[in-house]
Order: structure tokens, then C-alpha cells, then sequence
């Protein structure tokens, strides 16, 4: 019941960690190369954080959508798409919106009135998206798994720095996650959210619409998804594959085991995923590793993100707060 | 027997309700007048909630018609019950643990303030309210900032109680609100039932398979037995042993009371 003093230690352990792996980088590094690596963290982080933030919003509600990795395949692809066809990167990103939040508006249907099990569903979505887009890409483009933009315009424009370019939506993302804090916390919607996380029969009994509320925490948390495949494919990459996300939805769902629903937990556990992202991409060019890049070591460098995901799953403990209600179907007459 | 469509604050007639195979209510009348403590009472699996659910919106009744002073109304879900003054304590829970005791109050009537374009909680005004209104009914918390979970049962059922007559509640529905009580606890929940009608006018139904609790309090008593409605008398017509020996066999060996 007391679940302050837990979130309070996992985020003291988070800013330990942050803390001393930015030190050892600082110390070992030269300033510029740490302020590459930095921006290169930052923009890794992205896409995680932002399908972070949407998941938290549907499972405060109570609803576990684990077709992440899915909407954002399919919010990558559409925003490619919906740029080519617009010719301006930024109708490219609505359309990855869009689509992300109809994905999760569908989700969310068969969730609630459809009375399926959420588990099932999530996984339903993961392999629609994984199997249209492929059949997608080879309809519309003819080539087999992949496309690249086919103007440089199409991309999201960068903000320059001298260490690198970084994406406005890094601050686009920190302040989404912001307000939806401050929503969850501050207003009607989100104490009802939380309400109906927790306790839906409770919540349907004090006049409150569980699955109207459910549905439309499902759309904005699919649309952020969206707009993580759409940053993808426009911004980070600059193209689309058949498995674009390479589990940045799945890893998305790792922050939020340790974060206990905390928006800043998860946001900061992203943010240390996109700095193991980032070392991987910055390790591929250093001089000392260049011989054994060459041997193919490069991919071993690759699997960083995903081996700090499972030391992290190792390290942080569990935060136990999800109520029992999350993830269960609810009928109000059983 | 029940009173007149007149004076009815809440009128059921031939209530029906099937679930698949089982017929949970063939067919109960059950009035409510103003002010009154009605017991109802009766075994396990006898209708009791099923009847209060139909009437709070969450089943759907098979047949039978429901009057809101003598007006015929329909409620077809929670928030229809609330709008018509039907303010409801649940067996399954009136309060979600996890949350503070100002957020199980207000929740689905949550008070906002409005900061230019934003609206947000008013916090402040819902904390002072919660704790007036707890303090009304005997129960002196030094804050509401806690989660309700780590109040005693006694105590979220005052808080439940003093949201209901907060927001207005003529009619309170308790489905079974001191079984889960210590002695105490359940004398302190009594305390307010009384307190709810007597100083503050309102109607209560209060159900319970526990007669010592209710009998003490209650106006009258209706007894279910396996669906239907066998009793409806005001206390001075039963006294609590042949209340009981109702409840327990459906019917009394000593017919001349009846």
C-alpha cells in the first residue's frame, strides 16, 4: 500500500546509475566526443520514451496493450507513406499519429466492448503490423522489406549543434512526458484514469464510463506510439523496414516493469536505454575498436541496448503497484 | 405491507432477473418510503444484492418496473442511479485502496478550479470538504492526504457514508456493510445509518444475513427467500426471533404471526 518509499528508492537507484555512468563517460571521454554521445543518447532515446509514455497512459487505465512494438511498425510505415504522398515530412508524422491512435482506439475496443484478452489482442496487433506492413512495402514500393525516403526533404529537419544534429522532438517527448504527469496527477481525467486502473467496478459504480475512458486512454497512448514509429522511419533512420522498431516497443514495456506507472521513471530508464543505444552507434567509429569492428565485432556492440535491458530487469527491483484490475477484462454486470 | 405508489421514494414492481439457468428474482415487489431504515434481509444467494444491483443500474432487470416517486423511471446504468439520488455502498468494495481518502470521495464528482484555459482538481476545497463531512459523522481524521486503505473498515464505510450524504443521497443502499467489521467497528457503522436518517432525512436500505445488527436500527424488514419476496412487516410486528426463523426457513412454524 505504501508505494512512496518504493518509487523514491528506484529513483534514487536510477540517478545512481545515470549518474555514475555519465561520470565514468565524462572522465574517459573528451568533452566533445561526451556531447556527441550525449545527442546521440538523446535521439535513441526517443522512440522509447515516447511508447513509454503512451503505455503508461493505458495501463493507469487499466488496459496492458502489448502490440506496442506493433503500432509502431505500422506508425513508421504510414508516415513514410503518408509523406510521400503530402510531400512534407510533418503530414508524414500526423499520418504515423493517426494511424497509432487507430490502432489503439481498435485495440482498446476489442479490450473493453469486444471483452478479448488483452494479451491475445496486443499480440494480434504485433503480428498484423509485422505481416501487412512487409506485404505493404512489396505493394507499394516493390522492394522486398525495406524502403528509404526518396528525397531528403521528406525528413524531419534536425537542429544543428557542433557535436551533431539533434531532433526537435527530444524536447517534443520530455515535454509530452511532463504533461502527462501533471495530467495523471492534476486533473479529472486522470484521477478518474487512475480509478479505473485500479478498480473498475468501483469507478463504473461512482457514474464513470470505464470503457469510454479506457478507449480514449488507448487512442492517445497508441497515437504516441505512432509518433514513435513515425520519428523512426522520418527522423532517426530515414527509411522503413519490415521490422523497423527492432523491439523499442518491447523495451518500452521493460520501463515500465521497474517504474511502477511513473512517468519520470520510465522516461529516465528510457532515457538510459537510448544512452546504451547511442554507445553502440558511438563505439562503431572509435579508433581503439576499429580492428575488431572489422572482425564483426559491431554486432556484438549492437546488442548493448538490449543487454542493459536485461541487467536493468536484474538490478532495478520490481515495483509492485500495478493493481490486480490492470490487464483483466472488465464486465460490469459479473 | 410496503406503502402507495404516494409516499414511495423508490417503488419495484415484479422484479425479475435470470442469470443463463437460475432465476435470481421471480418477481419482487420492494418499496422505500422517506425517511426509513428498511432491512433487507435474508440467506445467501437469496436475491438480496442482485435486487440492489438492478435498482443501482448494473443489472438489467428480465421484468418489472421501477418508480422514482411515483414517476416511472429506467436505470440502465450507474450513473442514472446516482442522478436520481441513489447513493450505493458495494459488497465487492465502495473504495479503491490504492487512492486517498479525498479521491474516494469525490471520484466521478471530482470539484476543478479553472487557471486560465486549464482546469485542474481543487484539491484544497475536496481535502476540507472530506474532512467536514467525516467529522459530521463522528470521525476525526487528521489528514485525507492517506490512501483509504490504511483507514480501519469502519472508518472507509464513514467516509462512504458521508460522501453519500454529501452529494445529496435520499436513498442509501448498504449491501452488507458491517460484515466484515469488528463489534466495534459495526456499532460506530450503525451509529451513522442512524445518524443519516435521523438528523439528516434520509432513507436507507440496509442489507445484512446478520439480524443482531440490523434489527436494532431498521423500520422495517423484508425478507427474501430464494428469489421472491416472504415478508414485509414493520419491527413491531416481528420480533427477532421469528425474523430470524424467516431468514433461516422461508417460513414460521407458529403461523399465527403471520
Amino acid at each position: 500500500m505504501n508505494r512512496l518509499p518504493d518509487r523514491v528508492q528506484n529513483r534514487l537507484i536510477l540517478l545512481g546509475v545515470a549518474a555514475v555512468t555519465l561520470t565514468g563517460l565524462w572522465l574517459t571521454l573528451n568533452p566533445s566526443a561526451f556531447a556527441n554521445l550525449i545527442i546521440l543518447a538523446l535521439n535513441a532515446a526517443v522512440p522509447i520514451a515516447l511508447a513509454a509514455t503512451g503505455e503508461i497512459i493505458n495501463e493507469r487505465g487499466g488496459l496492458v496493450n502489448v502490440g506496442v512494438e506493433g503500432v509502431i511498425i505500422a506508425g513508421a510505415f504510414s508516415a513514410v507513406y503518408a509523406a510521400e504522398q503530402s510531400g512534407n515530412p510533418y503530414g508524414g508524422l500526423a499520418g504515423g499519429v493517426a494511424t497509432g491512435a487507430l490502432i489503439g482506439g481498435a485495440f482498446a475496443y476489442v479490450a473493453t466492448h469486444g471483452r478479448g484478452v488483452q494479451v491475445i489482442a496486443g499480440f494480434g496487433v504485433n503480428m498484423i503490423a509485422l505481416g501487412l506492413v512487409a506485404l505493404l512495402l512489396l505493394m507499394i514500393w516493390t522492394t522486398p522489406g525495406f524502403h528509404l525516403l526518396t528525397s531528403d526533404a521528406l525528413r524531419v529537419p534536425r537542429l544543428r549543434t557542433p557535436w551533431g544534429g539533434i531532433s526537435w522532438l527530444v524536447p517534443v517527448t520530455l515535454l509530452v512526458a511532463a504533461l502527462t504527469h501533471v495530467c495523471i496527477d492534476q486533473t479529472r481525467f486522470g484521477s478518474r484514469l487512475r480509478a479505473a486502473g485500479y478498480n473498475p467496478f468501483v469507478t463504473d459504480a461512482a457514474g464513470i464510463d470505464v470503457y469510454r475512458l479506457r478507449i480514449l486512454a488507448c487512442t492517445i497512448g497508441g497515437a504516441l506510439a505512432g509518433l514513435a514509429g513515425a520519428y523512426l522511419s522520418l527522423d532517426y533512420l530515414g527509411s522503413v523496414t519490415k521490422n523497423v522498431a527492432q523491439g523499442r516497443g518491447f523495451i518500452a514495456l521493460a520501463c515500465l516493469v521497474f517504474s511502477g506507472l511513473d512517468v519520470f521513471l520510465a522516461v529516465g530508464i528510457a532515457l538510459l536505454f537510448g544512452l546504451a543505444e547511442g554507445l553502440s552507434l558511438w563505439l562503431q567509429n572509435v579508433p581503439w575498436a576499429k580492428e575488431f569492428v572489422q572482425r564483426g565485432g559491431g554486432f556484438l556492440f549492437l546488442t548493448l541496448p538490449y543487454v542493459s535491458v536485461l541487467v536493468a530487469l536484474l538490478a532495478f527491483p520490481r515495483l509492485e503497484t500495478l493493481s490486480k484490475a490492470v490487464g483483466e477484462t472488465y464486465r460490469r454486470s459479473e | 405491507m410496503a406503502g402507495g405508489a404516494a409516499d414511495a421514494l423508490i417503488e419495484m414492481t415484479g422484479i425479475v432477473k435470470r442469470f443463463g439457468e437460475t432465476l435470481a428474482l421471480a418477481g419482487v415487489d420492494f418499496a422505500v418510503r422517506k425517511p426509513e431504515i428498511v432491512g433487507l434481509v435474508g440467506d445467501n444467494g437469496a436475491g438480496k444484492t442482485t435486487l440492489i444491483k438492478v435498482l443501482t443500474g448494473i443489472h438489467r432487470p428480465d421484468a418489472g418496473r421501477i418508480f422514482h416517486k411515483g414517476k416511472a423511471v429506467d436505470i440502465p446504468n450507474p450513473g442514472a442511479a446516482h442522478a436520481l439520488g441513489i447513493e450505493t455502498v458495494h459488497q465487492r468494495g465502495a473504495t479503491i485502496p490504492e487512492m486517498t481518502i479525498w479521491e474516494n470521495f469525490f471520484l466521478g464528482r471530482e470539484l476543478e478550479r479553472r487557471v486560465g484555459p486549464f482546469r485542474w482538481l481543487d484539491k484544497r476545497r475536496m481535502r476540507a470538504i472530506t474532512l467536514e463531512r467525516t467529522a459530521e459523522l463522528g470521525i476525526h481524521l487528521p489528514t485525507c492526504e492517506r490512501p483509504i486503505g490504511t483507514l480501519s473498515g469502519g472508518e472507509q464505510q464513514a467516509v462512504v457514508i458521508g460522501r453519500a450524504v454529501h452529494f445529496g443521497g435520499e436513498l442509501l443502499l448498504l449491501d452488507e456493510p458491517t460484515s466484515a467489521l469488528s463489534i466495534r467497528e459495526t456499532n460506530k457503522v450503525l451509529r451513522y445509518v442512524e445518524k443519516a436518517k435521523g438528523d439528516l432525512g434520509r432513507s436507507v436500505v440496509f442489507i445484512t444475513h446478520i439480524m443482531r445488527h440490523i434489527y436494532p436500527i431498521a423500520d422495517r424488514f423484508v425478507v427474501l427467500w430464494q428469489g421472491k419476496k416472504i415478508a414485509d412487516m414493520e419491527k413491531g410486528q416481528l420480533p427477532i426471533r421469528e425474523l430470524e426463523e424467516l431468514v433461516i426457513r422461508g417460513q414460521l412454524e407458529t403461523l399465527h404471526t403471520l
